[in-house]
């Protein structure tokens, strides 16, 4: 004994096709807005620019005086030839210091990364002290090619940056002087 | 389903309900206790707080009245700009034991909550004095009754808040000790 | 479900044949027709296609596809030629016997000297790359071997030729000189002895599950390269090294 059931109200085909189009559309949407598995661990991106005093998540950081130049010099007697960035840097921890070693500075460009070398005397590693700032330098080896390119500077506590917090200040090359020596900065407290 | 067949079945069905209304719980707890524990049962956790100028024992060492006060630093010592030094001295005795027991840092009580580390390379700290409790092998060579902890932190010379000296005696983590100071 | 009789050779023949002939051939065809669908009614669809792979690999392999691909050779390269083996393109310049080299980061023990070999190495891939890792099998210590040396076929150190960096990184379009140095026992090697330095390739594996990023291993000989040993003996004023 079934209830008579009421007749069932259709839409008009034209609204059916206008609605699925507008879903279609909407799921298209969604996609493009839907960032990458990547985005789940992407790293906390500070950005500051030169000379501007960069706040990470444990550490303070600011980048000074870029230079570009045919020979590097360190102050305990190296020195290195080719295409050389240097810049100086000023770091502090911004609450502990057990852990806080700032390891981790590279320059990109046009998707390369080139690590601060190790061959001068250079401020990396640096063992961070909590509001005490100090001040070194880091030299970036580079191809010829690159000096006329603009580039970012990162820097993190650990070259694992996923996570955490990453600093970038841009750096055009050629707006820079090229010079035949750059000199590196012994690393030491800040004057 | 109507409601006399939904009460008939909370009732036949009361004492599982129970079982699991308790248990769920209890499991959820026990479970996330275990890996918490397993996870900082040998870090520094819990504060045992001595309060400015008291004593206390800890760990089966008494913790005599410290003093936190600005000191100058060694002849050699290159102290950065903008910064002075801050010696903490806190009475220890370890009655004839050698429990050792080390500092984690200097930490300010309010605020950021920063925290510095014993430096006696750049305060040019006298190697004499004592910066954390040495074990020994036998107690009779020194050390075994009672002595002083000095222990030097540099700081930004703006610090004069609340302050307090975190000390680690391993038997008793996660406790640690928290010792306040004013300088 | 039955196929529906297949009308298509039905007609096909119907129309095709004779119409003198046309009632016999026709029924002759239908019925054969009607006995190829019956048939292929009793094989369960699926296995058609199993069965029509025989013959086509019968006709591939007739025609040589399921031979094995021949491994392509491995060339022999002079001292100063250029191989690039993934991440480093390398050219192997020249060898030096010597007794000692510890500016090279190489201490080897009585009865041993040190075998030298200057390679020019440049970084061709997009970040910088160490030129030793814990593991023999990677970087550029895993690049290459001597394997005349048997158990000493790994390098023992690496270091820069300008300024004596141990174990230095190379970044990426920035050519470097590097000394590689290996222990050889004294007697193995003279001036004039031919060796033979395997370069190998790296492949970039990318790490899955519970690895992450990118890394360079699984080494495979690419390449032997025949240098001629020179031998500077205690070598005072051979490998100069500034800074």
């Amino acid at each position: 004994m079934m209830p008579a059931t009421p007749p069932v109200k259709s839409l008009p085909p034209w609204a059916v096709w206008v609605i699925g189009v507008a879903l279609l559309g909407a799921a298209w949407g969604v996609v493009q807005l839907t960032p990458s598995d990547d985005a789940i661990q992407a790293p906390f991106v500070v950005a500051a620019s030169v000379g501007e005093k960069a706040t990470a998540r444990a550490f303070d950081v600011t980048v000074t005086d870029p230079r570009l130049g045919d020979t590097a010099f360190d102050q305990k007697g190296w020195y290195g030839d080719g295409t050389w960035l240097v810049v100086d840097i000023e770091a502090e921890s911004r609450q502990v210091e057990q852990g806080a070693l700032l390891g981790n500075i590279v320059f990109v460009s046009d998707g390369v990364t080139y690590t601060a070398s190790e061959r001068p005397s250079s401020a990396l590693p640096l063992s961070l002290r909590t509001g005490i700032p100090q001040t070194g330098s880091v030299a970036f080896e580079l191809p010829e090619g690159v000096a006329q390119r603009p580039g970012v500077i990162q820097i993190s506590l650990d070259i694992e940056t996923r996570l955490d917090s990453l600093v970038e200040v841009p750096i055009d090359l050629a707006e820079l002087t090229r010079h035949d020596d750059v000199e590196m900065r012994a690393t030491g407290w800040t004057p | 389903m109507d409601a006399v067949s939904a009460a008939t079945w909370l009732r036949r069905n009361a004492l599982a309900l129970s079982a699991v209304a308790v248990l769920l719980p209890v499991t959820a707890a026990v479970v996330v206790g275990n890996e918490w524990w397993s996870a900082n049962s040998g870090r520094d956790v819990f504060p045992v707080t001595v309060a400015e100028g008291e004593s206390a024992r800890f760990g089966g060492i008494s913790w005599g009245p410290a003093r936190a006060s600005d000191a100058e630093p060694g002849e050699n010592a290159e102290l950065p700009p903008r910064t002075k030094v801050i010696a903490v001295d806190i009475p220890v005795d370890r009655h004839g034991k050698a429990t050792t027991c080390t500092v984690t840092g200097l930490r300010e009580t309010s605020g950021a909550q920063r925290e510095w580390q014993v430096d006696t390379k750049t305060t040019d700290w006298n190697y004499r004095l004592q910066t954390f409790c040495k074990s020994e092998s036998t107690v009779e060579s020194g050390q075994s009754g009672p002595f002083t902890l000095s222990l030097p932190f540099v700081v930004p010379d703006d610090i004069d808040g609340p302050l307090a000296v975190d000390l680690v005696v391993i038997d008793e983590l996660p406790r640690f000790l928290r010792v306040e100071v004013t300088p | 479900m039955t196929t529906p009789p297949a009308a298509g050779p039905d007609s096909e023949t119907g129309v095709a044949s004779a119409p003198a002939a046309a009632e016999p051939a026709g029924a002759r065809t239908r019925r054969g027709a009607r006995w190829v669908g019956s048939m292929t009614d009793r094989v369960p669809t699926g296995w058609i296609t199993g069965i029509l792979t025989v013959p086509f690999l019968a006709v591939a392999a007739a025609f040589g596809g399921l031979n094995a691909v021949a491994a392509p050779p491995i060339p022999d390269l002079s001292a100063g030629k250029t191989h690039v083996n993934g991440p480093f393109s390398l050219a192997i310049s020249r060898a030096v016997l010597i007794d000692e080299f510890p500016e090279a980061g190489i201490t080897v023990e009585e009865g041993q000297r040190v075998l030298a070999v200057v390679v020019t190495a440049e970084n061709v891939w997009d970040r910088a790359m160490p030129t030793v890792l814990s593991s023999p099998d990677a970087a550029l210590r895993g690049s290459l071997r001597i394997p005349s040396l048997g158990d000493g076929a790994v390098p023992v150190a690496i270091a820069r030729f300008d300024d004596a960096t141990k174990e230095p990184h190379l970044q990426p379009g920035v050519p470097a000189d590097l000394v590689v140095t290996w222990a050889v026992d004294a007697d193995a090697l003279a001036a004039g002895d031919e060796v033979e330095i395997d370069i190998r390739d790296l492949s970039l594996s990318e790490g899955v599950l519970i690895t992450y990023g990118e890394e360079w291993g699984t080494p495979m000989t690419a390449a032997h390269v025949h240098v001629d040993v020179t031998d500077v003996g205690a070598g005072a004023d051979a490998e100069e090294t500034s800074g």
